[in-house]
């Protein structure tokens, strides 16, 4: 299929376009500065976006070891005071109790 | 390109600490080439500078995206050829209110141009491969100048190879028919 010029082939395949002098050295030292630009605006954008993203779970870990913390000693003092009202009660005492709030939980449910 | 210097710059390009390092030495290996593809088709040093530098801004930035199915030379030359495409297709509606038609304006710019150093019959030459469709004008180039194979083509252009060859041959002999009537080229011919 490939076709022989006769012209073609006396004309010979020279490269006819030149360049400005060291323009090749030039450019990829121009391509070795806008590759590391790029990577430094890059790195500009992410950053702001890394601290806040790091602040924000910082805050919500101290957010959250407060609450567990809160939540810890209500319990404690709920336990205690538990502990507390049993200590001061005898078993008549008890039973009476249980009594009349059996006997209002059944006249509330009629 | 072996395949051993490609895996090993697919290596370092995945690597963040020696991605720019491996991208610098790519660009040292392959601008030459890509440069001398695009500026056979644009014709001016300046717009080939520029599709040259947006080929290789576009190739950093689809890094991770290049998974080593075909070779690196093959993906940078298609980055290449479509900035090119996409430049010269600009160009055209950007100058559809024009008079010239942009072939015309990209043979006056030739005339104009500090960087040809062609003779009388180079431009010749140049004229008569603008009168080829910009896809027989890619192949032309790419076999007449490049000596690239039909195999290396295919992969590039994505076109199988024996559309290659008819495409080819079509392009030669539109060329010939256009030099044959010159009387400038035939004279050298002869002489």
């Amino acid at each position: 299929m490939e076709r022989k010029s006769t012209i073609l082939d006396k004309m010979g395949n020279k490269n006819p376009f030149t360049v400005p002098q060291n323009y090749f050295e030039d450019f990829a030292a121009e391509m070795d500065l806008r590759i590391s630009a790029k990577q430094t605006t890059l790195k500009k954008l992410i950053k702001p976006w890394v601290y806040m993203a790091a602040m924000f779970i910082g805050l919500f870990l101290i957010g959250n070891l407060f609450y567990a913390i809160y939540h810890h000693n209500k319990t404690k003092q709920a336990d205690l005071y538990e502990i507390y009202v049993m200590s001061q009660m005898d078993q008549s005492v008890l039973f009476d109790y249980y009594v009349i709030e059996t006997s209002e939980e059944e006249q509330s449910s009629e | 390109m072996a395949d051993k210097e490609d895996n090993d710059i697919l290596t370092g390009l995945a690597d963040s600490k020696t991605k720019a390092q491996v991208f610098s030495k790519l660009v040292r290996l392959y601008q030459e080439r890509l440069y001398w593809h695009v500026r056979k088709m644009v014709l001016s040093h300046e717009d080939a500078n520029d599709i040259l530098q947006n080929t290789f801004m576009k190739a950093w930035s689809g890094v991770a995206n290049f998974r080593g199915d075909a070779l690196v030379s093959t993906w940078l030359y298609r980055i290449a050829t479509n900035e090119t495409l996409t430049f010269l297709t600009n160009k055209r509606i950007r100058n559809m209110a024009g008079i010239d038609d942009l072939e015309s304006m990209l043979l006056n710019q030739l005339h104009a141009d500090t960087y040809f150093s062609g003779t009388e019959v180079e431009i010749k030459l140049q004229e008569a491969i603008l009168t080829l469709p910009e896809k027989q004008r890619l192949v032309f180039n790419m076999k007449y100048f490049d000596d690239l194979t039909y195999e290396q083509m295919e992969k590039i252009l994505q076109t199988s190879v024996g559309a290659l060859k008819a495409s080819y041959h079509h392009a030669v002999k539109k060329i010939e028919k256009y030099l044959s009537e010159d009387k400038l080229a035939l004279n050298d011919q002869t002489g």
